[in-house]
């Protein structure tokens, strides 16, 4: 599990930014390691 | 560096060779070792320290900045002028400690004015400041129970208060996390005399998961519990108000007793309960981190304070922090890391992996802080992962 958090201050393109290299990390560690979870309990 | 003293044990005498080495867990605790391996992903965001204020954008001491996505100042207060300013004027008038516990000359009127404003917040009869949110779990659980009573509590609570409910009298009794039938059933099975507790966290500190507080409610009035809610990660973030998951379910007023730290949306340090007078009071008396242990220190008891009043004259921060967690929760499912359901600021996304995961090359040179952390929720767990 990879554990992130939010402040009231970070900017738009940070949040951006921040979300995409945290979803290719997640991706690489979950290829590498073959046991994703579900869709069903990943949400929005 | 350590001449004097090392992990190595002196030759014992014959009698006591065989004589386990009560250090051991530590020596061979398996998550120091990952850490001390600095090839580890993660490990040298560990060792890399902050050299400035937690910010969306932090200067780490080796010169480089990342997008912070590990930091409990969730307001954004921590680097505030007022925040800074006020703890500097406390310093300034108190200086740098209260060199004794509340009872042995450690509380100043800065004190007293912190604890009068959270217990306005809460809407409770009384505040007790502790010098940080696991103290104010311990300072309350500890104080709560006989022995013949029984904590039910949550399996994925804070360390804290898994610690607390052992150090209370009272038998501790785990329950499915955030599962209602597993709640009722123990109550249930209960002596119907046996005093009962039920200790959860508004917000769950590793996954933003918000504990089912109305149901919880219901239960703990149809059974005759008490009810104590862990809003460390709720405060300045669930809520109009900015009270935690119990004003967002509209059940503040059935909480028996809400635990909060200071670190995190208040952007100090320290820890507070906001309960009842009569319960106050017993804590006051008899709470080992509150009389025993030395007061909160001046500049971050005024810090807490004035980021408490930024709360309530700026609510819009509470707005802006919900709309930042649905915006990183959306683009973390567009892009197919979908985080676990959740309202709070933390944000939790699977990886199918126990182990710290690498930023992968070509990032960005604000790349996002990442930290492997054990999970304070499974103390035994080798390792988690987390940003920060
Ligand atoms: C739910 C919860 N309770 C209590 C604490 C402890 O707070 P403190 O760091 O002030 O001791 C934390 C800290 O992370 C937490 O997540």
């Amino acid at each position: 599990m990879l554990r992130l958090t939010v402040m009231a201050t970070h900017t738009e393109a940070q949040l951006r930014t921040a979300g995409e290299v945290v979803a290719a990390a997640v991706h690489a560690a979950r290829e590498t390691h073959g046991e994703g979870l579900p869709a069903a309990r990943s949400v929005a | 560096m350590t001449d004097g003293l090392t992990a190595a044990r002196p030759e014992l005498p014959a009698a006591a060779r065989d004589r386990r080495d009560p250090f051991a867990p530590l020596h061979e605790n398996a998550l120091a070792a990952l850490l001390r391996d600095p090839a580890h992903p993660g490990s040298a965001s560990v060792a890399v320290p902050t050299g400035g204020a937690p910010l969306p954008v932090t200067r780490y001491a080796d010169g480089r900045d990342r997008i912070n996505l590990g930091t409990g100042n969730y307001l954004g207060l921590a680097g505030d002028p007022r925040l800074i300013e006020s703890a500097a004027a406390a310093l300034r008038r108190y200086g740098t400690s209260t060199s004794g516990s509340r009872v042995l000359n450690g509380t100043t009127g800065l004190h007293l004015q912190l604890e009068e404003e959270l217990a306005d917040l809460y809407g409770t009869e009384a505040a007790v400041l502790t010098s940080s949110g696991v103290n104010a779990n311990l300072a309350l659980l500890s104080t709560v129970c006989t022995p013949d009573d029984v904590l039910l509590v949550d399996a994925h609570v804070h360390a804290s208060l898994h610690a607390a409910a052992a150090a209370s009298r009272g038998k501790v009794v785990r329950w499915q996390h955030n599962d209602l039938d597993s709640l009722a059933a123990r109550l249930e099975r209960l002596d119907p005399r046996a005093g009962a507790v039920v200790v959860v966290d508004g917000v769950y500190s590793m996954t933003g998961e918000i504990a089912p507080l109305r149901g919880i409610t219901a239960l703990c009035a149809q059974h005759g519990a008490r009810l104590v809610v862990d809003e460390a990660h709720g405060l300045g973030v669930l809520g109009a108000g900015g009270r935690g998951a119990g004003e967002e379910l509209g059940v503040l007023t059935d909480v028996d007793a809400v635990t909060v730290a200071l670190s995190k949306s208040l952007a100090s340090v320290g820890g507070a309960i906001m309960t009842s007078r009569a319960a106050a009071d017993g804590i006051r008396a008899s709470g080992m981190p509150y009389v025993f242990s030395a007061a909160n220190d001046p500049a971050s008891v005024a810090a807490a304070l004035t980021a408490l009043r930024i709360l309530r004259a700026e609510p819009e921060r509470v707005v802006r922090l919900q709309q930042n967690c649905a915006l990183l929760r959306r683009v973390l499912a567009d892009a197919g890391a979908g985080p676990i359901q959740g309202r709070g600021a933390v944000v939790a996304v699977p990886t199918g992996s126990e182990e710290a995961i690498p930023v992968p090359p070509g990032a960005p040179r604000s790349t996002p802080a990442s930290t492997p952390t054990p999970s304070p929720t499974r103390p035994s767990r080798a390792a988690g992962a987390c940003c920060g």
